[in-house]
Formats: structure tokens, C-alpha cells, sequence
């Protein structure tokens, strides 16, 4: 790790240093002298009527923005048109490597297709901006189509059998020069725009379940707005696949909790680090009654640095939490185990050092992930190239899965 | 006025001029730090811009506002700036063809540099802060946390995810 840092900080150091050294100003400056004079007034009441009324309006505004910048240098080049993939099933090995490499942001189990969808937040294809998808039934297979979410790089999947595929939850959509950014979408080999639930500025969805009792989507939505100066609490909303109910700020969890579906308990769990505890950092769990939290007993275990998700894992009768290693890289990755309020931490052997999504899948706790490395190997190698795959949780470390092996533990 | 004639017109000792002193020390290192948070050289251009316009427009109703050392009110001003959702929204529509094309040429930057750029434009908003600040601006976990108002597991969770995704999609470049 520490070797990535100095490379990953020498590389930025002298981008940044020939960044500085040989701006854009050189040229924008002499620009702007022929160029009409920006006054910032007009300029943020544009961005701002843009944003705010959306459509055509948005238009004029980002449009106006950016044809002050016409006689500046190019700074991207067109998009290039981009042939829409075909529905073409990847020739498969026994494991293949995910089609994508690290674009993947989300992914969800969808039960009514029995498939792992994968989403990519945004992509140019014919000069328009859209999310990419993948499928993987036993082989990987892009179903990107016309249509569907734009930029959406904080989207979360989830699946939905209501809507009879997943739900794709992200901020409230904004519209500018015809295009959304955010919103959410189901996808049922489709993509269908949903009714906006009005989250509110600075929020967005940070980790959802599929609640099989009450048959809706059961969410949490946290606040983005970094730079702000009065934190905002997260708060719990569910969607029926209809309509979307908050239902009010999530109590005393700290640090990214994770929703998850337990099938013990028969209800949905968010598993998170005890607030206040910053001494200890234990980790606890929470029932959901349908409307509210209900905390489990403390555990006695600290809670991950950096949990990835949590799912139900038939195999075990417990709800598993994957975390990934610590930023410092004293913490090793991990992976918990909750079984009726009680923790557990398994022994782990192998654990795939970058993680794309976690998927919760039908009994089932799955990664996106690279090939997996013995932890003694903690730190991972630095220099190993490779692709992307499906990992399935054993109860003790993480392994390649067949579509078969995932069918026979129902 | 726009912001070049502004400053072009300060009077000696006046607040204007010291923007304007600032603005020639500070700007070109403002936009490329605009850059890396946004991805994209224009964007990040304009975002300089509109924090001297801002300095320029509170140094107008209090003279001693724009204090040294200047830079990191410069650059909380922009990051703050940069992060603001409806504010980004063009620099991220813009960055996406230089994500998914190819990095271009601006300005005679190396290919090295725009692979840094698109590398850093790949990440979601948030998580391209905290690595620009803590790689470039070699500020501290914590120093980032309280720049960002984040919490301090939240920033070590984002440069977790950046350092991954930076490293990878560098060496792809190689």
C-alpha cells in the first residue's frame, strides 16, 4: 500500500506541478480580454434557474456557461459515437472475468430473473450520456440499451421483485441541457424512470434490502454534501415500488451501516458501529419493526473500517458483513458474521484485495472482485494485474462460484 | 467587469490589488487544483475563476477579508465550490467524454498528466477530492476530514476505494 501511495502521490505531484506551471489561463486570460466580460451575477442566476427549472431552462443556462468557453482550448473532445453493444453472451470459461474492469459501481441479485445485475454509473454512447448494465445468469452479458439513468455515480442497485427486476436509487434527478443526472429507475430488461421521492438536497441513497416480509424496499439516505458545516443525519425511507415513505432519522449508528435482508429473523438489518463509542468502536445491530429501529445487545467486536455490504448467508443462518481492508493497511480485510444480535468473526483465508460491489444473493454473500489473496499476504501485491469476478463467501474465505453452485444452496 | 479587468484595474494598496497579487500567485495552482477536483482543465478553470470573483466581491465589503497565507481559503472556497451538486453538474457532463474517449492535449500538458486527469475523473465526486487532497495537497487523513466535513472513516473509506481504482487505472495506462 504504501508503495501505491508514494506512486499514486509522485504521479499527482508532477501532473499537478505541470498543471500549475503551464495553465490554461495562458491562453484563457488573452481570451477572455477579446471575449465578452463574465460578470458572476448573471452567471450564477443562469446556473442556478437552470438547474433549478430544469429542462429547456437548463439548457439556455449550461449552455450559456459553456459558449463563454468557445474560444477556449478544447479541453475534451467530442464524445465519440459509440456503437451500443449487442446482447451478446460472453464466451464463458469455467470462471470468466467480468466484461468491465473497475467501472462497475453497484450490483444486486434479481430474484425474478435469478440473475446478478451490474451497473455502471455513466458512459458516452453516441454522444449521450447513460449508464451502462450487466447480467451474469453463468456468463457475463451486457444488456445496455437506449434510454434508462445518465450520470448516476452514487446509484445503489437493490432488487425489487415488485417491479419485478431492481431499482436502481439515487438522488433526486436534476435535469440540465437534456440530460438527468441521478433519479431512480427500476430495470426489468428495461429501464423505466421512477416517480422522484424527494429526498431533499444532499442526500442519497447510501445502502438498501429488499424486505421479503413487507414486500418493499427498505433504504437509507445520508448526507452528501461534503464541505457542509451542520452534518445531516441519515434517515430510513421505504419504497413499495409505487410510492416512497421516510421514515425518520436513523438512531445512533455512526459509520456506514449496512442494510441487509435476515432470514432468521424474517425481517431487514442494519448492521452499523455503535455511535459514541468512538473509544471502542463496537459493532451492533438494529432490527427493522416496519417502522422503526430496534437495537440487539452490543457486541464485543469492533465494528470494520471500511464495510462493503452484508447479506443473508443461508449456509451459515447468518447475516455476513465483508469489509475491506483498512486504509493504513493495519486493519486486514474481514468479514463478520451476526447471528440474532450475536457477532461473530470467522478465521478468513483468501479475500479479493479490490472490491467493486457486493451483491446480496439469494442466500448467498457475492463480490466483484479481483482474484482472491491469502491474507498472510496482507498487504496485497501491488504489481498483479487480472480481471474482475464473481466471488462467493464459504463461510470462511472467498471462492469463484458457478451459477449451479449458487442454485444448489436455495 | 469581468474578473481580468478587474484586477487589471486595481489601484495600488487597494483590496482589488491584493486580490489581485493573489490571483498571480495562487490562480494557476487554484485551477489545477479545480482540475483534479473535477477532472476536467476547463471546468477546473472555472472554478478558479468564480472563487477570485468571490474574493473580489467580499474583499469589496471588508477590505482585510482575503488574509495570508491565502491559499487554503482559496482552496476550501474551492472544494467547497467544486462539491456543490448543482455547481458540478456541467464540469461532470463535460468530463465524461474525456472519461470514456481518451484524454486529449490541453494546454501541452504530458500524456502522463492527462492520464491522471482521466484516472481522477473516473471517481465519484467526493472520493476525487479526498485523493487530490490527500496525494497532491498532501494534507493529512484528518486534514482532509474536517476540509471536506466528512468524518474521518468516511474520508479512509473514500481514499481506500480511490487508492484501488487510481492504481489500477494507471497501470492500465502504463
Amino acid at each position: 500500500m504504501e508503495a501505491i501511495d508514494r506512486m499514486l502521490r509522485e504521479r499527482l505531484h508532477i501532473a499537478g506541478a505541470e498543471m500549475s506551471e503551464r495553465p490554461l489561463r495562458a491562453d484563457a486570460a488573452l481570451q477572455r480580454r477579446s471575449a465578452p466580460p463574465r460578470n458572476l451575477r448573471p452567471l450564477l442566476a443562469a446556473v442556478v434557474l437552470a438547474v433549478m427549472v430544469g429542462g429547456v431552462a437548463g439548457g439556455l443556462g449550461l449552455h450559456s456557461r459553456l459558449s463563454a468557453r468557445q474560444t477556449l482550448p478544447a479541453a475534451t473532445p467530442p464524445p465519440a459515437a459509440v456503437t451500443p453493444a449487442p446482447s451478446t453472451p460472453v464466451p464463458t470459461p469455467s470462471f470468466e472475468s467480468a466484461p468491465f474492469l473497475s467501472s462497475v459501481r453497484t450490483a444486486a441479485w434479481d430474484s425474478t430473473h435469478r440473475q446478478v445485475v451490474a451497473f455502471a454509473p455513466s458512459d458516452v454512447k453516441g454522444g449521450e450520456t447513460a449508464g451502462r448494465i450487466w447480467t451474469w445468469n453463468g456468463k457475463w452479458q451486457e444488456r445496455s440499451g437506449p434510454g434508462g439513468p445518465g450520470i448516476n455515480d452514487d446509484g445503489i442497485l437493490v432488487d425489487a421483485p415488485v417491479l419485478h427486476g431492481v431499482v436502481l436509487l439515487g438522488h433526486d434527478p436534476v435535469t440540465t441541457a437534456g440530460s438527468t443526472w441521478g433519479g431512480s429507475w427500476a430495470w426489468d430488461g428495461a429501464w423505466h424512470k421512477l416517480p422522484a421521492a424527494d429526498f431533499g438536497m444532499c442526500l442519497h441513497p447510501t445502502t438498501a434490502a429488499w424486505d421479503q416480509q413487507r414486500h418493499n424496499v427498505v433504504l437509507l439516505i445520508a448526507n452528501e454534501c461534503s464541505g457542509g458545516n451542520q452534518p445531516i443525519p441519515s434517515e430510513t425511507w421505504t419504497f413499495d415500488g409505487r410510492a416512497w415513505q421516510r421514515r425518520g432519522v436513523v438512531p445512533d449508528t455512526a459509520y456506514e451501516p449496512q442494510l441487509a435482508w435476515d432470514g432468521d429473523a424474517g425481517t431487514v438489518v442494519m448492521l452499523g458501529l455503535q455511535h459514541g463509542g468512538s473509544a471502542d468502536q463496537k459493532a451492533r445491530a438494529w432490527s427493522w419493526t416496519g417502522k422503526a429501529w430496534t437495537a440487539t445487545a452490543a457486541s464485543a467486536i469492533a465494528f470494520p473500517q471500511h464495510p462493503l455490504g452484508a447479506a443473508w448467508d443461508a449456509r451459515s443462518k447468518a447475516v455476513v458483513l465483508a469489509a475491506q481492508a483498512g486504509w493504513d493497511g493495519k486493519e486486514p480485510a474481514r468479514t463478520l458474521a451476526v447471528h440474532g444480535g450475536r457477532w461473530s468473526e470467522p478465521p478468513l483465508a483468501e479475500y479479493p484485495d479490490y472490491v467493486d460491489a457486493i451483491v446480496a444473493a439469494d442466500g448467498h454473500l457475492l463480490a466483484i472482485g479481483t482474484e482472491p489473496v491469502s491474507v498472510s499476504q496482507t498487504p496485497a501485491p501491488t504489481d498483479r494485474g487480472g480481471g474482475y469476478y464473481l466471488l462467493a463467501w464459504t463461510g470462511s474465505t472467498w471462492a469463484h462460484v458457478t451459477y449451479a453452485e449458487l442454485g444448489a444452496t436455495r | 467587469l469581468g474578473l481580468i479587468e478587474a484586477l487589471q484595474g486595481a489601484e495600488t494598496g487597494t483590496a482589488v490589488a491584493r486580490v489581485s497579487a493573489v490571483y498571480a500567485q495562487e490562480h494557476s495552482r487554484l485551477a489545477a487544483l479545480g482540475a483534479m477536483l473535477t477532472g476536467d482543465a476547463a471546468a477546473g478553470e472555472d472554478l478558479a475563476h468564480d472563487v477570485f470573483v468571490d474574493a473580489l466581491r467580499r474583499s469589496a465589503d471588508d477590505p482585510d477579508y482575503l488574509r495570508e497565507p491565502a491559499w487554503p481559503w482559496l482552496r476550501v472556497a474551492l472544494v467547497r465550490r467544486a462539491l456543490r451538486r448543482r455547481e458540478r453538474i456541467a464540469g461532470e457532463l463535460r468530463r465524461l467524454p474525456l472519461l470514456h474517449a481518451g484524454a486529449a492535449p490541453v494546454a501541452g500538458w504530458s500524456a502522463d498528466t492527462m492520464d491522471c486527469l482521466a484516472a481522477l475523473a473516473s471517481l465519484p465526486a467526493r472520493m476525487r477530492a479526498c485523493a487530490a487532497l490527500f496525494y497532491w495537497q498532501d494534507m493529512s487523513t484528518a486534514d482532509v476530514a474536517r476540509e471536506l466535513g466528512l468524518s474521518l472513516r468516511t474520508v479512509e473509506n473514500q481514499l481506500a476505494r480511490a487508492r484501488a481504482r487510481l492504481a489500477e487505472r494507471l497501470r492500465e495506462e502504463q
